[in-house]
């Protein structure tokens, strides 16, 4: 602000000076020309009315005459000297007596031929006008011709038509004083109009541009800051109002502009949102669509089981049946031969049942993992719910139980419905693979990471060489085979399947003819490391 | 000496029905047959059977439904249940597990496929 203050007045300053320079100049050279064309105008009339007395004089004969009005006219208080001087330049007349006789003086100069103006156009015909600086001031000589006329025949004879010349010095000290006086009033004036400008300069920015720039200056810091729409106030009809006024158009064109985009861009972001939402249902629709399906293979799936349970396993079981009343001798005695016949195929529907039973027991292992119903699961009550109902075949078989269940094991998370089955297969195994007499155990336990089940039994044992194998699908141990002739191999599979789903181990100690140990596994309160898809609801 | 020992026979597959019946005729026991649970409910009220043999999965009543209806009812309480299993294991019956069935309702239960001389000692034991 500052700045521009001063160079406003610097400018205005400047530019009052150079218009009142050139005037002043060009106002006090005409002035000097007008005084200077008046002096001159009075030298030509002097240097006439002496030029007609000297003649005058001449013609009455009467030179004397001519030395008094020399001196006379030196009397005149603008004239400085008047002489008459001859062709040779040697004064014969002068105000002054000392300089008769003398030469002329610098600038003067003697007429031998016709004169020309030097310098002054106003210098009559034939006379010789120049300007000379003195130390005194400047002065102006007129050297005049005094031509060889009729009067002067007499004297001068008629060979020369110059006879001499009348030098007149007038000062013009008066008029350059005069218009030294006028340059300094001028620059006095100058200097006082430049001082009133710059008030008047100083004035007019503080009270009008000044505050309507400094509004300027905030409302663009405003805007630049993003307060869009932020108006000035207008003040009067001049430029700086029309500033203002355009100021405030911008300030609502660029909030305009500001609210159009945001308009366009929540639009935009919204259409996003909308598409975004649709592709989401049309995947959450697929998913459920793909669910249902898979819901359906299920529900297929387990009604498959079912089918096969009912439609096959039900009326084998009541052939069995039927058959067992004949080979058990209830309707009539059999010869040995009918015997052997039917007990064969008692055997083979035996197999056939226990195969059936089997391949459910599979089927629900597939579906309670596709369900993975993983919840925090006390193995305790399974294993006793278990040996409840465990405990009508042991006493069949003739087998001691002994269990070592504490009330409560550290809780795994497990499906319950997979630790029952695992349990059931490894203690029936133990039950079925003991003959009678024997003993069965089952222990469980925590070493603080897992809860560890141990059955353990005093049956026929596992060969070593197929101890690797009992866990494969199908496997059956020869002496597995001779002891029950019922049996898929497919249980120990299921187990080992159900134990690496739940993050768990399984490992078997054995010895032929002198018992088996199974142990198993969980880890305590940990999430088992199965696979994502099986943990989400 | 056992043919006043009435037992009734409460399952819908009628072979099996045959084979267990002529395996307890064979001991002279009076067997009657009812081939569905709301059936075998109404009989076991009308005849005050000494024994109820009792299918678990049966059309119109489900045996354990039969089983429960039969030890609510004052007069039919007191006879024992032998319960024909197998299936219970094979199904997620969520009110009825075979656990529940076993260890609340009935008395003792025989395993499908039923071998004859296993069923006699058992109805022995139970009448």
């Amino acid at each position: 602000m500052r700045k521009l203050r001063i160079r406003i007045i610097v400018y205005m300053g400047v530019a009052m000076i150079l218009g009142l320079g050139v005037y002043s100049l060009i106002g006090i050279r005409a002035h000097n020309a007008q005084l200077l064309e008046e002096r001159i105008i009075t030298l030509n009339a002097a240097s006439q009315i002496v030029s007609q007395n000297v003649y005058r004089s001449m013609a009455r004969g009467q030179p004397r005459d001519i030395q008094a009005i020399v001196r006379d006219m030196a009397t005149s208080t603008r004239i400085q000297s008047v002489r008459i001087l001859d062709e040779s330049g040697v004064a014969h007349f002068s105000a002054s007596p000392y300089e008769i006789g003398k030469p002329a003086r610098a600038g003067g100069r003697p007429f031998s031929s016709p004169a020309k103006t030097h310098g002054i156009s106003e210098a009559p015909p034939g006379a010789d006008l120049r300007l000379i600086s003195k130390p005194h001031g400047r002065s102006l000589v007129l050297t005049t011709p005094i031509r060889n006329q009729e009067s002067c025949h007499r004297c001068h004879g008629l060979d020369k038509p110059v006879l001499g010349s009348l030098e007149m010095v007038f000062t013009i000290a008066d008029i350059d004083a005069k218009v030294a006086r006028n340059r300094d009033r001028a620059l006095i004036f100058g200097a006082f109009t430049f001082l009133l400008v710059i008030g008047a300069a100083t004035f007019i920015v503080q009270r009008t541009v000044r505050p309507a720039i400094n509004r300027l200056i905030e409302g663009t810091r405003r805007i630049h800051s993003g307060e869009y729409g932020y108006s000035i106030p207008v003040g009067d009809k001049d430029e700086l109002g029309w500033l203002a006024q355009y100021f405030n158009m911008m300030s609502m064109r660029l909030k305009k502009r500001k609210e159009e985009d945001l308009r366009e861009w929540k639009m935009e972001m919204e259409q996003r949102i909308r598409d975004a939402t649709a592709r989401l249902e049309q995947v959450n629709a697929e998913l459920n669509k793909a669910l249902e399906d898979l819901q359906k293979t299920e529900k297929v799936k387990s009604d498959l089981a079912l089918v096969i349970y009912h439609d096959l396993r039900s009326p084998l079981a009541a052939a069995q049946s039927c058959m067992s009343v004949v080979l058990e001798e209830i309707l009539g005695e059999l010869n040995p031969r009918q015997k052997d016949m039917l007990r064969r195929a008692d055997e083979d529907i035996d197999k056939l049942l226990a195969f059936i039973s089997d391949l459910l027991e599979l089927s629900k292992v597939e579906k309670r993992t596709a369900e993975g119903r993983l919840q925090p699961t006390q193995l305790a009550g399974i294993l006793r719910t278990l040996l409840t109902s465990f405990a009508a075949r042991i006493d069949r078989r003739n087998l001691s139980l002994t269990v070592n269940v504490p009330d409560e094991l550290p809780l795994i998370y497990a499906d319950a419905g997979h630790m029952e089955q695992v349990f059931r297969n490894i203690i029936g195994n133990a039950i079925k693979y003991t003959p009678p007499g024997g003993a069965v155990s089952v222990t469980a336990g925590d070493d603080g990471e897992n809860v560890i089940v141990t059955v353990k039994d005093t049956g026929i044992g596992i060969p070593e060489e197929d101890l690797p194998k009992i866990f494969d699908v199908f496997h059956r141990a020869p002496n597995a085979r001779a002891m029950e002739k019922v049996g898929t191999g497919l249980g120990l599979s299921i187990v080992t399947r159900i134990v690496k789903d739940h993050a768990g181990d399984i490992s078997v100690r054995s010895r032929v003819n002198q018992g088996s140990e199974f142990t198993v596994t969980f880890p305590i309160g940990k999430t088992p490391a199965i696979p994502d898809v099986y943990q989400s609801e | 000496m056992n043919a006043s020992k009435k037992i009734l026979l409460v399952d819908d597959d009628e072979n099996l029905v045959e084979a267990m019946r002529a395996t307890l005729l064979s001991k002279d026991y009076n067997v009657i047959v009812a081939y569905n649970g709301e059936d075998g409910v109404e009989m076991a009220r009308q005849e005050a059977p000494d024994l109820i043999i009792l299918d678990i999965m049966m059309g119109k009543k489900h045996g354990y439904a039969a089983c429960a209806e039969l030890k609510k009812d004052p007069v039919c309480a007191g006879i024992p249940v032998i319960i024909l299993s197998g299936v219970g294991e094979h199904l997620n019956e969520p009110e009825w597990t075979h656990a529940q069935g076993r260890t609340l309702l009935a008395e003792d239960f025989v395993e499908k496929p039923v071998k004859p001389a296993e069923l006699l000692k058992l109805v022995e034991q139970m009448i």
